[in-house]
């Protein structure tokens, strides 16, 4: 938060004669709520937020910030969450960028929050390392939702077909796991001791055009985001430790599907043992996805695994995690109604699914209406099974002036 | 009867002067000169059926490349629910058979998608325009023959019915069949009907304001009407530039993200 503070007092320090352009604000009001398909205490978050885009595009400078501020009023009346819950979720300020960005000759530089998207591959994460994930609602919300934005001081240039982005992370930050006894409580102890990530982080992206192929090459040297969770006789503890990355991705069509691909490598993975020790393992990760436009209507499939070097029966963690996508978005209406339908399958401990229908309605400009269906299912050991009673209904109407 | 073959050459040959053939006058319009490059403001109405009015405002660039490349970014400035949306499409000379590329980029997402060029026919933003009809014209895509002349908007036209060349173009557009009127002296596309499998019109395209910007009759304002349903969109340019001097990286994927701002390219202030 402090840096944030520092990051306003530097855009509020700039003469105003430099933001001589065009300026645009969005203000924006919601209410939304979920309600949970089984149990008790059905009504789990009534949040009502409000939202402001504010932009600034100059011949030199550019600026935007985008964020919200929420309050979700489940937490004055809900007996069934923890103090500690109440106090990370009952009111919430969410900023998704706070930059400035300067246009320096070939070279473009932006300093403050920013996120980073990495990669070809819908709602999964091979490559896409830089930002973290807060994972308050699960994974039930499109992933750019709950990325969480990065301090960070960033280049970008181009020559001819290719680009290429450095980014310096100025303070590094892990996934936020949901908070214990929270809707989505992934059942840690909550009086284990957490080793934050702390100091900076590098990433680089080229990316280009090659033989009517979109290609990407990656390195990433920070935090792996996902603990790895020890313990001994004095107790548990969450730790996050670092890892380097180098990784690519390729997009190109063929005939009348596009195919993406992503693989990575990750150097020195630290990863729990079963009998509470840690030990860093060589990783690689991929994903293959192919893409079918067919009228308003995208079809999409995805498959991902790993394999982990060196793995035994002692790891905490499978030595395959095969994950397997199928969606349909479709524009419906003159692209007043949105929909998304999807099943994602895990084929790892026990095997898990997650089905979703999301529905946006749009009667006008100012008004969405959005109705999400979260559907989980299997074995309790499973990523997705373990919420199979967190079945819900999300919806929510925003307005826009 | 030297005289009558004679005379027969003659007509045969006044003829063809007079008519040229369909694959002529559609290339002359596809090659027209509009220059290297141009900078446009759009505005997208969409009507519904009860008329009701929706609105979209879009900056557009293009650039021809080397190579045979024409490159179209096309960004979304307006209203909030489309911000940010914006679309790249490298075109290729038809005489290449290279396919378009095309990637989009969406704002909620912040990923810049590749498109395959395969399928066309979904709606443009909502609109009674597909993709394929923001395309040039591709000759060699239809079996083109020219049914004669006719007056549009008080303006002489020819007119030539297209029938598609093959299933790949039925599916891409969408159209089994198409109708087109060219104003004989600008090259300009005036009206257009499209035709589905049943050989039915259900789609109707007029040029209902042509302009000389700069010397290049422009269209101002392009109307699409989905006969089936009653719906219509028009497509309005303003401020068109041609010959505008725009840096090959504001056409560029990397532009895809950032968008056009009038503060960069000053033929849109």
């Amino acid at each position: 938060m402090r840096r944030l503070i520092s990051t306003f007092a530097l855009i509020c320090s700039i003469p105003a004669a430099t933001f001589a352009g065009e300026w645009y604000h969005q203000p924006s009001i919601s209410l939304s709520a979920a309600q949970r398909l089984h149990g008790e205490d059905q009504l789990t978050s009534q949040v009502n937020a409000l939202g402001l885009l504010l932009e600034f595009q100059g011949s030199t400078l550019s600026a935007k910030f985008q964020g919200r501020v929420e309050y979700d009023s489940a937490y004055d009346w809900h007996d069934g969450y923890s103090d500690a819950a109440k106090d990370e979720y009952q009111s919430r300020l969410w900023v998704d960028d706070a930059y400035l960005r300067w246009f320096a000759g070939s070279v473009d530089l932006s300093l403050g929050y920013q996120k980073v998207v990495w990669g070809q591959a819908d709602d999964l994460r091979v490559v896409d390392v830089v930002n973290p994930l807060d994972l308050k609602d699960f994974v039930l919300f499109d992933i750019d939702d709950y990325r969480m934005s990065l301090p960070m001081l960033r280049a970008e240039t181009s020559f001819g077909n290719w680009s290429l982005d450095g980014m310096w992370i100025l303070d590094a930050k892990a996934n936020e796991l949901p908070a214990s006894g929270s809707e989505f409580d992934l059942g840690l102890p909550s009086d284990m001791s957490t080793n934050e990530p702390s100091g900076t982080e590098v990433g680089v992206r080229l990316q280009g055009f090659v033989a009517d192929t979109d290609v990407a090459f990656y390195g990433f040297h920070g935090y792996n985001d996902m603990p790895v969770i020890s313990f001994d006789l004095t107790g548990v503890s969450e730790d996050f430790h670092r890892e380097s990355m180098l990784g690519t991705s390729l997009s190109r069509p063929f005939g009348p599907v596009v195919m993406r691909g992503e693989w990575a490598f990750f150097h020195q993975r630290e990863f729990g043992y079963i009998d509470g020790s840690h030990s860093a393992h060589h990783q690689q990760q991929w994903l293959v996805g192919v893409d079918y436009l067919m009228g308003n209507w995208l079809i999409t499939g995805q498959y991902s695994d790993r394999r982990i070097a060196g793995w035994n029966d002692m790891l905490a963690t499978p030595e395959k995690d095969p994950l397997y996508t199928l969606s349909a978005d479709g524009q419906l209406a003159s692209d007043t109604i949105a929909l998304r339908i999807a099943v994602s399958h895990s084929d790892s401990l026990g095997g898990g699914q997650l089905y979703q229908s999301k529905l946006t309605y749009r009667p006008s400009a100012n008004w969405a209406w959005q109705l999400n269906i979260d559907l989980l299912d299997g074995e309790e050991t499973n990523f997705f099974g373990q919420f199979q009673d967190n079945d819900r209904i999300w919806t929510s109407v925003t307005y826009t002036f | 009867m030297r005289t009558f073959i004679t005379g027969l050459l003659f007509l045969s040959s006044s003829f063809s002067f007079a008519m040229p053939d369909a694959n002529s006058i559609l290339t002359q319009a596809r090659d027209r000169d509009d220059g290297a490059s141009y900078s446009t403001q759009v505005t997208l109405k969409l009507y519904s059926s009860d008329g009701d009015l929706r609105e979209r405002h879009l900056y557009m660039l293009q650039k021809d490349l080397p190579n045979q490349e024409e490159r179209a970014l096309m960004h979304f400035h307006s209203p909030s629910d489309v911000r940010g949306v914006s679309f790249l499409i490298a075109n290729y000379d038809e005489n290449t058979a290279q396919p378009d590329d095309q990637w989009m980029y969406l704002p909620a997402f912040r990923k810049t998608r590749r498109l395959g060029s395969n399928d066309k026919r979904g709606s443009f933003m909502g609109s009674t325009f597909n993709y394929s009809d923001l395309d040039k014209i591709r000759v060699n895509d239809y079996q083109s023959t020219l049914l004669g002349e006719e007056e549009v908007l008080g303006r002489p036209t020819w007119v030539i019915e297209r029938v598609a060349a093959s299933q790949d173009v039925i599916n891409k557009t969408g159209y089994h069949k198409t109708k087109v009127w060219i104003d004989k002296e600008r090259d300009v596309v005036m009206q257009q009907h499209y035709y589905n499998a049943k050989g039915i019109v259900f789609k109707a395209q007029q040029s209902t304001e042509v302009e000389q910007v700069q010397g290049v009759w422009t269209i101002m304002t392009s109307e699409m009407v989905n006969l089936e349903n009653g719906k219509r969109s028009e497509m309005i340019f303003s401020d068109v530039e041609y010959n505008v001097a725009l840096d090959d990286k504001l056409v560029s994927k990397r532009s895809l993200k950032r968008g056009i701002s009038p503060a960069k390219v000053p033929s849109l202030r």
